[in-house]
Order: structure tokens, then sequence, then C-alpha cells
């Protein structure tokens, strides 16, 4: 036997499925674990922005101020310490270091360590790290 | 149920629990409109949540709120499907249809006849099906069906016309329109 019924009607009745309540808790649960990886990358952002800095800060420094020191480190210590294991990148990094040039190329790592401390810092920003309150 | 906006956008979570408890059954119906499987449906329903809280921020307030989560769910459904390939097995599908078929469909009690229904609305096209579905979420205007499938009021008048029609073919076995 067919039914009289309405074609409206019908859809209007199977219109709107139900949903099971857990997924509101699911929701909140999930909330406060994306709440918890946002602090816990908020932590590291600001290190890893401040830690290249003061490396290539300490660089430029040395490089500009303490020349003999460099040299010493750079020339000597690291000559004598690659002499073993590869003489020829103990020659190329003394020749580097010993030569006028080595300004220009310590100036050029420490824009090299800034500009990558930057990227982290544009990267965590846009994958919202810096968007924890009181940071 | 007013929702304020504003509160939203500030991430209220008391104001998205409101929001979702008065939404989540029909955000629910548009993705297993389109993915056709429950459990699914659920995963990718908790995935549109996630999307609408992160994503508020961005809503325009050009479009009714219930609009825009809706085109969240439609389009993220519709992805999720193509990604990845949801498609229900056609002899899983032809036996739950011989079973009704071969029930005795005059003593459907109402659950019954309401689950017949469903499962011929699934047998749609896709877009006839969820075009039919939110006009029936009755305060879903054609610009709003629109707004939310990303075509124009045409198209979208001509999907719910074309949709009923099937619908009523397809359920001419149980129903008899009347008059």
């Amino acid at each position: 036997m067919k039914r009289d019924i309405k074609i409206e009607e019908i859809l209007d009745y199977v219109a709107v499925e139900k949903a099971p309540d857990y997924l509101i808790h699911k929701w909140k649960a999930e909330v406060e674990l994306q709440k918890e990886r946002k602090r816990f990358f908020a932590a590291l952002l600001r290190p890893s922005i401040v830690f290249p800095l003061a490396l290539a800060g300490l660089w430029y420094y040395f490089a500009m101020f303490k020349k003999e020191l460099f040299e010493y480190y750079l020339v000597d210590k690291l000559r004598s310490l690659f002499q073993e294991i590869s003489p020829v990148v103990a020659d190329s990094t003394s020749t580097i270091a010993s030569s006028n040039y080595y300004i220009i190329g310590a100036g050029i790592f420490s824009i090299t360590l800034a500009a990558i401390s930057l990227y982290w810092f544009y990267q965590g920003k846009k994958l919202k790290y810096a968007r924890i309150r009181n940071w | 149920m007013q929702i304020d906006i504003k509160k939203l956008k500030e991430k209220s979570e008391h104001e998205f629990e409101k929001f979702f408890k008065s939404y989540l059954n029909r955000i629910y119906t548009v993705v297993y409109r389109i993915v056709k499987n429950p459990a699914t449906a659920e995963d990718v329903t908790q995935e549109v949540m996630m999307k609408v809280y992160n994503n508020i921020h961005k809503f325009k307030e050009q479009s009714q709120l219930s609009s825009w989560v809706f085109r969240i769910a439609y389009n993220h459904a519709v992805s999720y499907v193509r990604r990845h390939k949801v498609t229900e097995s056609i002899e899983d599908y032809e036996t739950k249809i011989e079973d009704h078929s071969r029930g005795h469909l005059d003593y459907l009690e109402r659950e019954e006849l309401s689950n017949y229904i469903k499962e011929k609305l699934m047998e749609l096209p896709e877009d006839y099906r969820v075009a039919l579905t939110l006009y029936h979420f009755k305060e879903m205007p054609y610009q709003e069906i629109a707004y939310t499938m990303g075509l124009n009021i045409g198209t979208v008048k001509t999907y719910i016309h074309r949709g009923r029609n099937e619908l009523k073919v397809l359920l001419e076995e149980v129903i008899r329109e009347e008059k």
C-alpha cells in the first residue's frame, strides 16, 4: 500500500541528520590540545630568534673588533683541527680567514644568520605561534 | 538562538559551543550528504569545526554566518571526497536496496520509511542532494544555497527541481503524492 505523503514533507522530515553529541566534546578537547601546541611553539619562538641573532652579533664583533683573536681561532686553531681530517679544508679555511675579504665574509655570514632568524620568526607568525596572548 | 559574532571573533569558547550546539546537526548533515559514510562524516565534521574556529577572523559578515559555515563544510567535504576517492561500493548499495525491496514496504514504520527515503536521497547526484538538503534547512534562501555551493541562483533552482523530480521517481514504490 502506498502512503499519501507530499515530497516536501518527506524532505523536511529527513532534511537534518542527528550528529553525535560527543563531537562538541571532541572539539573542545582539540581546542585545548591546539592551545598547548601553540604554548609549546611560542616558548621555542623567542630563543629561535634570539640565538641566531646573538650568534651573528658575536661573530661580527670578533671579526670587526677582535681581529687577532678571530684570526687565531679561525686560522690557527681551525687549521690544526682540520689538518688531521682534511688538509684541503684546513688550507681553504685559513686562506679565507687570512685574506682581506674575511670581514666581508663575516658580514655575509652575520646577515645570513639574521635572515634565518627572521625567517623563523615569520614562519612562527604564519603558523600562528606568535598569536598567544601575553607572549 | 542569538550568536554574538564579535565574541566568536574573540574566540570565546562559550559562544562557539553555543553556536556548534545549534548548528552541529546541520553541519554534519551537509558533510554526510557528500561523504555518505557516518564515521567519515564525523571526522570531517570535526575538521570543519576546527576550521571554523581557526578562521572565524576571515568571516566578512557579507553573508549569514550559517551560510559561511555551510560553505566551509561543503568545500571541505567535497575536497575530502576528491582526496580520498570516497565511494560507496556499488555491491553494498545494491544489497541495501534489495533488502528494502524484499521487505514489506506496506508495513514500514516511520523510522524505516525515513531510512529508506534517506537511502534514496543518497542515490541522487551529489549536487542535487546537497541543494535539496540545504533548501530544506528551512531558513536557507536560494541566494544562501548558491553562496554555499559556489553556484548561481538559476543553477541551484534547477538542481532542486531536478532533484525533487528524480526523488519522486525513486520513491514511487512507497509514496503517492497528495493532490
